[in-house]
């Protein structure tokens, strides 16, 4: 009986919930950086429509993870998943250099958001396989990523098709949970 | 402002609302579905919504847009405009025949990888009209017709140059960069083979298609009459591209040619022999040699190559440079010819003055009566030597391999003697020694 009741505490208690919320560009690698971390393989994914959810477990915290649509119209429904966000996962594909104005506009919009002012930024600096990718450093300077006064921020190398940075995004996410 | 790219979204939307109900674009540009709702304005076709998520994960990714989720720039809009379904239908498959699968995605999705990774069935819109105006002699039958234009509309220069192995040694060989050791040892021949066959291809793009033709028709598509020389860079050729480059990603083209080549028995080679004749084309010889060249592999090669410097060395030691003697002995020595073939090809530079063909009058017909095996008869008993020798063989000469590969080795190694000797040689061997100077740059 009283191991039944400590289990239900650990349960209750000993686990930590983040909730995250998984934005970016259209085909910057959101839905596959989701999936690969949920099932731990590649899907074939389609443009997301909408948002996909999924709960990831890593190091004893559960992960609520909203991957949202990253389409040019579909951006502003953003928002309506700030609230409660404690920790932000902003993708980059970094070897779109055309677009790369765009996502670090889109970035800071969301820097500005009230909603956001507890937020951790994590930037996924993705498909760091393909040619021509720019490295974590020049994303920096490109998403201007030092003028972010108000919430600590993160980048990470990713290449989500090989999984690669994807845990060590989640583990300064959860160092930061636990500040 | 903001009114104003309102306008204009709206104005591309109905733009592209028209579009899409037109004839050729109703139905996605991939899989044929009824009522694209994507863009792909990377190749400006029409797409349904489960294309545009496989075209995303193309290397380099295609880039998609929903028709009613995105905003398009203007010059994206005229894209569109100019191209549709139909243009791209002409450029993108432009040469393919069957019709592309429509049902099963992983077969849609193998599809777009040949199709616009590998360029398999591009035309380039300029040349598809002047498509058979490059300067190769092409047959009527459509598979040479494509041949042709594949490497036509991949780089007009290195396919003029096709056809002229002098010609092909002016342009730096893209492979020499992963070039190992052998390679580099032999680069002169080697030179030759890369430049021809990975033009603009990708080592990947050409080995698939290479091989599938092969392995569709695998006699029809053997050798031309070439010069030797042609012929033995071909040779080396997929030694260092298949082991080097990216043929292991297309592993299985390579492993339907590997097995294909492993279950080549003997046999063949006759019959091999009498169809070469009745292939005219020249151009042909781009990927006859290069399937013939996948079968050793760099180890194999490498293998070949040790034992003929150990055999060579021998060789100087034993005797002056006399070339009977010599004779004899790789004659009885290596069963099969194909060693003194490999040891040719392999390290034409070998350094040794006696065991070089190319360097003396003497030496070369030492080596076309040898190992090119321009004598008919020399062939035949090739041919038995193989067969009877070919496992003991490989034990012998694989010493120090692990077992596994000593088997495919002798396979391997007997297919690719097939080749050397189904190969030009036969027709080469009229030319002998001078034949293949004077179409070897580099001599």
């Amino acid at each position: 009986m009283g191991l039944t009741i400590s289990s239900v505490l650990t349960r209750l208690f000993g686990k930590k919930q983040m909730r995250i919320l998984m934005v970016g560009l259209d085909s910057a690698g959101k839905t596959t950086i989701l999936y690969k971390l949920k099932l731990g393989e590649i899907v074939t994914t389609i443009p997301t429509i909408g948002f996909n959810v999924e709960t990831v477990e890593y190091k004893n915290i559960c992960f609520t993870v909203w991957d949202v649509g990253g389409q040019n119209k579909i951006r502003p429904l953003w928002r309506h998943y700030f609230q409660n966000t404690q920790g932000l996962i902003f993708v980059v594909d970094s070897s779109d250099r055309e677009r790369m104005d765009e996502a670090a506009k889109e970035l800071q919009y969301m820097m500005q958001e009230d909603e956001l002012r507890d937020a951790v930024v994590l930037i996924f600096a993705n498909k760091q396989d393909l040619p021509n990718a720019m490295t974590t450093s020049e994303l920096t300077d490109k998403l201007g990523l030092n003028q972010i006064r108000n919430n600590n921020w993160y980048i990470q190398a990713t290449c989500a098709t090989q999984g690669n940075g994807l845990y060590e995004g989640l583990d300064w996410l959860s160092n930061e949970l636990a500040k | 402002m903001a009114s104003a790219n309102k306008k204009l979204d709206e104005y591309h939307l109905k733009v592209l609302r028209e579009l899409v109900t037109l004839n050729g674009n109703k139905q996605c540009f991939d899989c044929h579905q009824r009522g694209p709702t994507y863009v792909n304005v990377t190749i400006g076709s029409f797409v349904c919504t489960t294309c545009s998520g496989l075209l995303r994960g193309l290397t380099p990714p295609h880039r998609v847009k929903s028709i009613s989720m995105a905003k398009f720039t203007p010059e994206e809009i005229d894209l569109i405009k100019k191209r549709g379904n139909e243009y791209c239908r002409k450029v993108w498959l432009g040469l393919c025949d069957n019709e592309p699968p429509t049902k099963d995605e992983q077969q849609i999705k193998d599809f777009m990888i040949s199709k616009y990774e590998r360029k398999r069935y591009h035309l380039s819109p300029s040349n598809s009209s002047v498509s058979n105006s490059n300067g190769l002699p092409s047959t009527n039958s459509t598979a040479q017709a494509k041949t042709s234009q594949i490497v036509s509309t991949q780089s007009s220069v290195s396919t003029s140059a096709l056809p002229h192995p002098s010609s092909l040694a002016l342009k730096p060989p893209p492979q020499q960069v992963n070039g190992n050791a052998s390679c580099n040892s032999s680069s002169k021949n080697i030179n030759n083979n890369n430049n021809s066959s990975s033009n603009a291809f990708t080592p990947d793009q050409l080995f698939n298609a290479d091989f599938s033709k092969v392995t569709q028709d695998p006699f029809s598509s053997s050798s031309p009459a070439i010069p030797e020389a042609s012929f033995a860079n071909f040779d080396n050729n997929p030694i260092f591209d298949a082991t080097s480059s990216g043929c292991g990603g297309s592993s299985d083209q390579w492993g339907l040619t590997q097995s294909y080549f492993s279950t080549t028995s003997l046999p063949f080679e006759v019959p091999m022999r009498v169809r070469q004749h009745s292939i005219p084309p020249a151009n042909r010889w781009s990927f006859a040699g290069i399937s013939d060249s996948s079968c050793p592999t760099e180890d194999r090669y490498a293998a070949l190559k040790d034992l003929d410097c150990l055999m060579k060395s021998q060789k100087q030691q034993q005797s002056t440079p006399e070339v009977q003697p010599s004779t004899s002995e790789w004659g009885i020595n290596n069963p099969g010819g194909s060693w003194p073939a490999g040891g040719i090809f392999g390290s034409t530079n070998s350094e040794s003055s006696t065991s070089n063909p190319f360097t003396g009058d003497k030496s070369n017909v030492w080596s076309n009566s040898n190992s090119f095996s321009a004598n008919p008869f020399r062939n035949g008993r090739a041919v038995t030597e193989n067969v009877w020798n070919g496992v003991p063989n490989g034990g012998q000469l694989t010493n120090g391999f692990p077992t596994s590969q000593s088997l495919n080795f002798v396979q391997s190694r007997t297919a690719w003697n097939n080749d050397a000797f189904s190969n030009p040689f036969s027709v080469g061997a009229t030319s002998t020694s001078d034949g293949h100077r004077s179409s070897n740059p580099f001599l």
